[in-house]
């Protein structure tokens, strides 16, 4: 089965696109490359819109007067699913999160539709050697509650959730549900949810798996909400800067550990280290600073001063533990 | 001069680019002595293109432009380096025969190649090579898109129906489920280009801890899993990640074992030459090519399971007999509970016990100790004691410590220059 493949080209997108404009209005030019920079690559515009118009892709018709075009398909083209995507789709019926999207008889529509599909891969073959070992349990309660908050950021509809508190204490409260954030590493689902407050929503994140009742309020928000404003609002001011020297093969362990953070990277000539600064969510601090601790001595923190202090903080007192043994 | 083009041909010529300006992000064209400059050149513009919102771009202390793809990936709805699935260079009959095959074929009606050449001259009035048109149905029918049956002595194609059309209840659950899995599975690209196909995007999931470099390894994941599948052996080429050395040799490929902690991925395989268990991550295959079916694959599958029962992360050691780990760490039971979740949660399969008040053990036995040290540091300022069958890796910890409390208790010019 190939994997790269020219059917799920950037550019047969674009052009979908185009000529479903096309075949309901005829479109300009200026139409078509607004679509091509919206939808394809930074350059992309620049080689889709002149074989469009050239003819090389005899898929548009000028008008009369040869400033607009139409498309010449009959109609918005419906790709089905290709082998491989119904294969991929095969394998996850193995996955038991797959029910938290579907119910039970589309879950059976689905097995009858991809009943002639090979799976893709068996997931045996895989094995994740260090996630933990607390992981959400999905099962029926874990299911409904997801779904009901799944509806509920569609339609905006605020929940009432009763809930664990991290300290075991049963809380409830309103919250309008806005998102569902997954770790692979701690195998949890979260949810960002926002409450309101004399001065506008606040945010908080509860962990799907400590719900223990919803209720549906019938209650529906219509101002527009902008969540990525609010996991903007925790991002740090300052990053963290650290060295890295190249014992041990640290560079390239670093580099890819601290990967899924924003990050710039320098290479200092002189020392052959590298400086490094990651920003990081304020919230999560203490994860990162465990990462970094990790690392031992071939990573050495520089700043900033607050989570330089932690480090100290920590080395002096495993320094006194020592002493003291 | 060949005209600069934003698509490639095969995926493999940009992974070792892409992974780099993602991953590193310093390397300028230095860094290539083997490419050419204006290799080096295409490839840096067409990954300019590509993720163009999360380019950083930067100048060293020797003024040597670098580049680099940066982005917190639990801010982004998808990861951007799909983006490379997405761009295999076609020709202009293959782009028209996509869409003038998909909109003729969806009436649902079975037609053979002649008529339908006929009716794309007659209703697009473009002329194609019978053969062109009848390789693109082929590749179609492999591809799922079509599905053929013969008539006496023809072909006959019909197109498969799309599954909004004939079932639009599910929409709702596959643009979810794709959002999701198409970071939380395998191959979450094919994932992406579900949504590409039900024209939307994800809206409702973030995540943490995605190692997005991973989709770059696919193309060598996939006939390692068919591999695995299939029971055979292969042949490998993996590259010495430092040096840059090419090997290659014959295996029997056993597992695929994932860190959700670091971002990395290995296989895990049964050299035929010395028959040791060994892995290689994923990143460093460059080639695999199938062979014969291995018939002792159950019982090297069986080896694979019993050794892993003493494996920490990857490393299946060199000893006949485990190593034993003892950790004592000290914590406020009545404050620090967490950290004994962390540990009971973290510490795979080792042992816990409460050896007294605020005073707990952990112990583990596991092939290769050196591979738990960095987990063991992340409780420094807790370690009371820490022991290892192992003397060599025990007296590297201490050492280590040693170095890190000289490193921290001196006020260096270095943290002064940043304002600490």
């Amino acid at each position: 089965m190939e994997l790269f493949s020219e059917i799920y080209n950037c550019y047969y997108q674009v052009v979908a696109r185009i000529l479903e404009e096309a075949s309901q209005a005829t479109i300009s030019p200026a139409e078509m490359a607004r679509i091509a920079e919206k939808y394809g690559y930074d350059e992309s515009a620049l080689t889709i819109i002149p074989h469009l118009l050239d003819g090389d892709w005899a898929l548009l018709t000028p008008d009369e007067g040869g400033k607009n075009f139409a498309s010449r398909l009959s109609q918005p083209v419906r790709v089905p699913f290709t082998s491989l995507q119904k294969s991929w789709l095969k394998t996850l019926l193995e996955d038991e999160r797959i029910g938290l999207f579907f119910t039970d008889e589309q879950l059976e529509l689905l097995r009858q539709l991809l009943a002639d599909t090979a799976p893709l891969y068996d997931p045996s073959a895989f094995q994740y050697f260090d996630h933990y070992q607390d992981r959400d349990v999905i099962n029926s309660s874990f299911r409904k509650h997801f779904q009901l908050i799944l509806k509920a950021i569609e339609q905006h509809q605020t929940l009432k959730l009763s809930y664990y508190s991290v300290k075991g204490r049963l809380m409830e409260f309103t919250y309008l549900p806005c998102r569902i954030e997954y770790s692979a590493k701690d195998g949890k689902f979260r949810l960002y949810a926002l409450y309101r407050r004399r001065n506008g929503w606040r945010m908080d994140i509860l962990h799907i798996g400590r719900i223990l009742k919803i209720e549906e309020t019938g209650y529906y928000i219509e101002e527009p909400i902008d969540m990525d404003q609010f996991t903007e609002d925790s991002l740090c001011q300052e990053p963290i800067v650290i060295e890295i020297s190249d014992d041990r093969n640290a560079l390239e362990r670093t580099m890819l550990h601290f990967s899924c953070y924003q990050k710039k990277v320098e290479r200092i000539d002189e020392t052959g280290k590298y400086r490094c600064s990651i920003y990081y969510d304020k919230t999560r601090e203490t994860e990162l600073l465990i990462q970094v601790l990790a690392f031992g001595p071939v990573v050495r923190v520089l700043g900033p001063d607050s989570f330089l202090n932690q480090v100290r903080e920590r080395v002096s007192r495993q320094q006194k533990l020592t002493i003291s043994f | 001069m060949a005209e600069f083009n934003e698509l490639i041909k095969h995926f493999n010529k940009v992974r070792t680019y892409v992974r780099d300006f993602y991953v590193y992000g310093f390397k300028s064209r230095m860094d290539y002595p083997e490419s050419g400059r204006r290799t080096y050149d295409n490839e840096r513009r067409r990954i300019e293109s590509w993720f163009a919102d999360y380019i950083q771009y930067d100048y060293d202390s020797s003024h040597k432009k670098s580049v680099a793809i940066t982005m917190d990936s639990n801010r982004i709805d998808s990861n951007p380096l799909f983006n490379v699935w997405k761009t295999k260079s076609f020709t202009n009959n293959d782009i028209m025969l996509h869409f003038f095959l998909l909109d003729l074929m969806q009436d649902g009606e079975s037609r053979n190649v002649d008529t339908i050449n006929d009716e794309l001259i007659e209703r697009y009035q473009v002329l194609f090579e019978v053969q062109t048109v009848r390789n693109k149905l082929m590749e179609y029918e492999q591809n799922g898109l079509f599905m053929v049956k013969k008539e006496g002595r023809q072909h006959v194609y019909t197109a498969y129906t799309n599954w909004l059309t004939s079932h639009p209840d599910l929409y709702t659950g596959l643009k979810e489920a794709a959002s999701y899995f198409q970071t939380a599975a395998p191959f979450g690209f094919i994932g992406s280009t579900i949504l590409d196909s039900l024209r939307c995007q994800n809206d409702h999931f973030r995540f943490r801890h995605d190692y997005l470099a991973h989709t770059l390894e696919d193309e060598v994941l996939l006939p390692l899993l068919t591999a695995i599948k299939e029971k055979q052996q292969i042949s490998i080429q993996i590259k010495h990640i430092r040096s840059g050395h090419i090997n290659e040799f014959e295996c029997v490929p056993l597992k695929i074992r994932v860190s959700t902690q670091t971002g990395r991925r290995y296989i895990c395989v049964r050299r035929l030459a010395d028959r040791r268990l060994s892995t290689y991550r994923l990143d460093s295959v460059q080639n695999v090519s199938p062979l014969k079916s291995e018939s002792d694959y159950d019982r090297y599958s069986a080896g694979y399971e019993k050794n892993n029962r003493y494996t920490w992360g990857v490393s299946f050691g060199c000893r006949r007999e485990p190593e034993q780990v003892c950790m004592q760490i000290s914590l406020d039971e009545m404050t620090e509970g967490y950290l004994i979740n962390r540990l009971n949660r973290e510490g795979r399969h080792g042992q816990l016990n409460r050896i007294q008040p605020d005073i707990y053990e952990y112990t583990i036995e596991c092939w290769d100790s050196a591979e738990m040290i960095p987990w063991i540091r992340t409780f420094t300022g807790r370690i009371l004691n820490f022991t290892c069958s192992n003397k060599q890796v025990e007296l590297r910890f201490w050492h280590d410590m040693k170095r890190m409390q000289k490193m921290y208790a001196e006020d260096t010019s270095e943290t002064m220059s940043l304002g600490g």
